[in-house]
């Protein structure tokens, strides 16, 4: 091996490594859920309770960011978490697909309270 | 990996050019051969690669199923022209030139004894044993080098350790030409660096002369992906660092140089090359820029980087203006990768990113202030996200890229609203984008090595998985013909994706190619296609003969 390729290979020019650290500085990095705090999830279903497939389900906060998903196959759908500022009762869960209009959200986990970290609810929707 | 190299000039007796009709006409200037070797008699999907003597320009062809090359569609000019190969596992036997026209020319070649210096990014990442979630981190490394550093390095895990911390210091626009210091160091996990460390030990030369584990290799081109022209311009100095390429109306190739404070201009017909240098904006803070996107009125704008702020370059008098970041904007960290001006005709206003601070900014061309909006501030803390590719629509609302996460977003441009689209595919890490014609947006899915488009009407995605594994797609570009383009970091080759079937072809790059924004010439028949060697200080542009 040539002095050159020695010194290169001992020098790494540059690998600038995945930090996972809150909103640091840098473009690189991985996801890190780690200090998450309220998380949304739930169904879609029909009004024969059969789960609604690829509804759009969107998460508004209070000053108007949405979160925009879709439910799978199960009519499942699962918003990846917020942070600890976001209260359970600053989000509300709407549900939409064609041909069909929402009936109504029940939220299945009791709103508020320090012990609350996920959110379940159950869209209704109804052909129309 | 590195191509087989040659020396000027230099003639080897172990070399056989048989130039049987070395007398054709000079207008017609062709070159064909054949490739052949003791292990296969006729070896189709060899890049043969010609430079004539004292050109910056190389052409290189692919051969066919008999082992045949024809340099045809290149044009050549007549004159004496250096040849190299790329064939994994081969090299050529001896040095070789040959004066052209010339036809029939055999090309030996013989197996290499350094297959390691052949093997591409994604080679080694199918080669070292270990898991995906060992392997992951390391698709942050390729920003700046070849893994073949680390393969061959030969550091025990607390070496190494000392290595990656090092490694932190650096700016991202680092390359083994150039290395380049942070203001502050990026700060690090050390359980995950030391856990990378060790890893990283265990498939390096550390504990032994040669590696632990067979090194693979990806077949070679076959059939469709031989049927291509691929033409590289080499740049006067190793240091420029061409990231993004595209070409104007008239056919002129410009780039971004992601080392130096300097705009290129390529005529591909000639290749004439042309060096702007804009002012420096912070002294002593690393060079260069990254995204480089035209506004309306063909005007070229730089995101600065290190350097901070945009710079716009006036295409009529060849001048630049600076946009700096307002002081309390400006800290150490700040740092400008991406420009959108492409609608700014719309309502005055450029977008760019803030990476330092992981949120968006909003130039207001006639006053020159940012306004900053976070799109990211009901993220959960401990998660990185980091505003990159940027897209915008006929309103210049904003559609951007999440590369330290898996979402991507909208931004309305009157109200400054937020939504937030999660892709389909997890820790997906969305990079470089663009919209079609027809508004939807298109971004390589980086880190689930896939291309993916985003619906914005019906707000749902599709994904492709790209052919090869570890590919690690950084860009892609919809053509005219609806067919889907993307490069990558990593496997040196050019993906061609029809979305419609799911048919791909893959085409092999000559040399390392460290690929970053692509873009296609739909102004010409066929397309083309254009990308900077981003550590090779080349222009390529590639044609598809099909």
């Amino acid at each position: 091996m040539s002095n050159l390729k020695t010194a290169l290979i001992t020098a790494f020019a540059c690998c600038a490594i995945a930090a996972p650290v809150a909103r640091a500085a840098g473009e690189m990095g991985e996801a890190n859920h780690k200090d998450e705090g309220i998380r949304f999830f739930g169904f879609v279903k029909d009004a024969a309770g059969k789960p609604v497939v690829e509804a759009k389900v969107t998460a508004q906060i209070k000053d108007g960011i949405k979160y925009v998903t879709h439910t799978a196959k199960n009519g499942m759908y699962s918003f990846g978490g917020f942070n600890k500022s976001v209260k359970p009762d600053d989000v509300t869960i709407t549900c939409d697909k064609e041909k069909f209009q929402q009936a109504k959200v029940i939220r299945k986990t009791p709103a508020g309270g320090k012990a609350v970290k996920s959110v379940e609810t159950e869209c209704r929707m109804q052909a129309g | 990996m590195r191509a087989t190299p040659l020396r000027k000039f230099a003639v080897s007796g172990a070399l056989l050019l048989l130039a049987a009709c070395a007398g054709a006409q000079a207008q017609t200037a062709n070159l064909t051969g054949r490739i052949t070797s003791a292990a296969e008699t006729r070896m189709e999907g060899v890049l043969v690669s010609a430079r004539k003597a004292g050109s910056t320009i190389t052409h290189t062809v692919v051969s066919k199923a008999r082992g045949r090359f024809d340099f045809a569609p290149a044009q050549l000019a007549a004159g004496r022209y250096e040849l190299r190969i790329r064939a994994v596992g081969f090299e050529l036997d001896g040095a070789a030139t040959v004066d052209v026209p010339a036809a029939d020319v055999e090309l030996k070649l013989r197996k290499t004894s350094d297959l390691a210096a052949q093997l591409t990014n994604t080679e080694w990442f199918i080669s070292m044993p270990g898991t995906a979630e060992q392997k992951r981190p390391l698709i942050e490394c390729m920003s700046c080098h070849t893994f073949e550093r680390i393969a061959r390095s030969r550091h025990d895990a607390k070496a190494m350790y000392e290595v990656l911390q090092r490694m932190a210091t650096y700016a991202i626009n680092t390359t083994p030409e150039r290395r380049q210091k942070r203001a502050n160091p990026r700060k690090f996990d050390e359980p995950t660096f030391r856990r990378l460390a060790a890893y990283l030990a265990s498939i390096n030369l550390s504990k032994g002369t040669t590696w632990s584990y067979p090194l693979k290799t990806l077949p070679r081109p076959r059939g469709r992906a031989t049927r291509v022209l691929v033409t590289e311009y080499d740049l006067p100095r190793r240091t420029i660092a061409p990231h993004d390429v595209v070409t104007d109306a008239a056919g002129i190739a410009w780039y971004s140089n992601f080392l130096e404070n300097t705009l290129g201009r390529l005529d591909p017909r000639t290749g004439a090359h042309t060096e702007f240098t804009w002012p420096t904006i912070k002294k002593g803070a690393p060079e260069g820029s990254l995204a480089m996107e035209s506004d309306a009125d063909g005007n070229w704008w730089l995101a600065a980087m290190f350097q901070t702020g945009l710079v716009r370059f006036n295409v009529k008098d060849n001048t630049f203006k600076v946009f700096p970041l307002p002081a309390d904007l400006d800290n150490g960290d700040a740092q400008q990768s991406m420009v959108q001006p492409r609608q700014a005709h719309v309502d005055g206003k450029v977008w760019t990113t803030e990476i330092g601070r992981q949120v968006i900014l909003r130039l207001d061309i006639a006053s020159g202030k940012y306004e900053m909006i976070d799109p990211f501030k009901y993220m959960p803390e401990g998660t990185n996200h980091s505003p990159y590719g940027l897209a915008a629509d006929d309103r210049n609302n904003l559609f951007l890229m999440d590369f330290g996460d898996e979402v991507i977003a909208r931004m309305d441009a009157r109200t400054l609203q937020t939504t937030i689209y999660p892709t389909s595919a997890p820790r997906s890490r969305p990079r470089r984008t663009m919209r079609d014609a027809r508004g939807r947006i298109w971004f390589a899915e980086y880190a689930a090595n896939k291309v993916a488009m985003f619906d914005p009407v019906k707000e749902t995605f599709r994904e492709w998985d790209a052919p090869t594994p570890f590919t690690y797609p950084y860009d892609v570009f919809l053509d005219k013909n609806n067919e889907l383009w993307a490069g990558s970091m990593s496997s040196d080759r050019v993906l061609r994706l029809a979305p419609a079937t799911g048919k791909s072809v893959e085409y092999l790059l000559p040399r390392q190619t460290n690929v970053r924004r692509v873009y296609v010439d739909d102004a010409t028949t066929p397309v083309t296609f254009w990308v900077g060697s981003n550590h090779g200080a080349s222009i390529v542009r590639l044609t598809p003969l099909d």
